[in-house]
């Protein structure tokens, strides 16, 4: 349960940078589509021929309907955005919002590091993975700003065991060495 | 058009940022991804893309789009609508403000419509447009949503609404060859008097009027006219008309307030 929320949590911690700036110039647009007014130009049109009994009878409620199913689809879609971007911003300015969770719970393997970008690990059920570690958020804990796997040097990987995605890098000096 | 456009690049921005979620969330080897843009595997056209995935729909491509500006085109039909809403649309350009005039259309054909049209309108045009004032206006019937203001000047637009009124009865059959193609005469009202009878919100007057072509003796007729409420009071006993007559028939007169020339 837990690692679930730490898993999807982590998308938007790893991806701060990214996240921040989706939020913040996002939000503002998705806010208008979820929160925006419903009185449009053509729903005055609309009851002004229902007024004048003149409205056509097939659109009625089929229009309503779909621009309040359109409504709560832009509203989660928002708390998503924003969430992502608070998420992003911790993230961004170094507070480990899931790596501590995920140091703590993680099975530990050993990996490798590609010039920083990218670490490979192989879990125990045999699947390699290539993952993204970003330069701003880097995945690294409980140092975030320690170099860890320069040159060849294996590092230490701990994953969720449900979702090897959410990984940290261990720049503890004892399996960093 | 281009609001759809950009709805499709909305679109498709979302789908990108959707497979960059999922791959971020399930792929197991991210460094090869399906997307474009997505070479070196930083977040920076992630960035971008969500960018402007967040500004497109503060361009408004989202909201319920007006009705437009209405380019005249030939096919366009001419009718007299009625104003039955004005609202001001809360913006002004030069001072002037905008307001959304909704009419009711009675075209010469098929059934009545509510139609919108939106324009800048002068403090001093405003007092022209009470509930209920006649306006010309032309319209296509395939989108009858956006009508637009017909030039009473232009010619084509004359005959447009005559044709207009001959079709809702306004003009007497009897008068009509007399209106379409008669001789055009200054004439004065002798007498007026309302028949109660009323059509499209005009009423009905029997005058009776005194036609001086100039260089012929006076002769009266008698005649029925229809005529907006507002212009009642340019039909008083006295005032000076134009009357159209077919010269081998001069008794059958169709009296107009402006001076027609026959199309």
């Amino acid at each position: 349960m837990f690692d679930t929320i730490f898993w999807l949590l982590n998308f938007p911690a790893s991806n701060g940078y990214a996240m921040v700036f989706i939020a913040a110039f996002g939000s503002t647009g998705l806010a208008m589509l979820a929160f925006g007014g419903a009185r449009g130009g053509r729903s005055r049109l609309q009851s002004l021929r229902e007024q004048e009994g003149l409205a056509a009878p097939t659109a009625s409620a089929g229009p309503a309907m779909l621009t309040r199913t359109r409504q709560i689809v832009f509203r989660i879609v928002f708390a998503v955005v924003l969430g992502s971007g608070a998420v992003g911003l911790l993230a961004l300015i170094g507070v480990p919002v899931t790596n501590a969770y995920i140091h703590a719970n993680g099975v530990e393997t050993t990996g490798t590091m590609d010039s920083g970008d990218w670490v490979t690990f192989t879990t125990e059920d045999g699947t390699e993975y290539t993952l993204a570690n970003d330069f701003f958020t880097p995945s690294v804990y409980p140092d975030a700003h320690a170099s860890v796997g320069w040159g060849d040097a294996p590092v230490t990987v701990r994953y969720l065991p449900g979702h090897p995605q959410a990984f940290v890098i261990d720049s503890t000096p004892a399996s960093g060495d | 058009m281009i609001r759809n456009l950009l709805r499709l690049v909305w679109l498709l921005l979302s789908a990108w940022l959707i497979v960059w979620v999922l791959e971020g969330l399930f792929g197991v080897d991210q460094r090869h991804s399906i997307l474009p843009f997505q070479g070196d595997g930083s977040s920076r056209p992630a960035l971008f893309i969500g960018v402007a995935w967040g500004i497109l729909p503060m361009l408004g491509i989202f909201s319920p789009a007006g009705p437009g500006r209405r380019r005249a085109r030939p096919d366009d039909r001419i009718a007299v609508a009625k104003v039955i809403a004005v609202d001001a649309t809360g913006t002004t350009i030069n001072d002037v403000p905008q307001y959304d005039i909704f009419v009711r259309v009675s075209p010469d054909s098929g059934e009545d419509f509510i139609g919108q049209l939106r324009m800048l309108i002068t403090p001093d045009e405003q007092s022209s447009l009470v509930i209920g004032a006649p306006l010309p206006v032309r319209f296509s019937s395939m989108k009858p949503d956006a009508v637009a203001l017909a030039d009473p000047m232009d010619p084509a637009v004359r005959q447009a609404l005559l044709d207009w009124r001959i079709a809702k009865g306004l003009i007497d059959p009897r008068q009509v060859r007399a209106r379409t193609s008669g001789i055009t005469s200054p004439a004065d009202i002798l007498s007026v008097r309302p028949t109660g009878k009323r059509l499209e919100g005009q009423s009905e007057l029997a005058l009776t009027v005194l036609i001086s072509p100039e260089g012929q003796t006076p002769w009266e007729a008698e005649t029925t006219l229809f005529a907006y409420p507002q212009a009642i009071g340019r039909l008083q006993v006295g005032s000076p008309v134009w009357a159209m007559y077919r010269r081998e028939d001069p008794k059958t007169v169709a009296i107009t307030i402006e001076k027609e020339t026959v199309a």
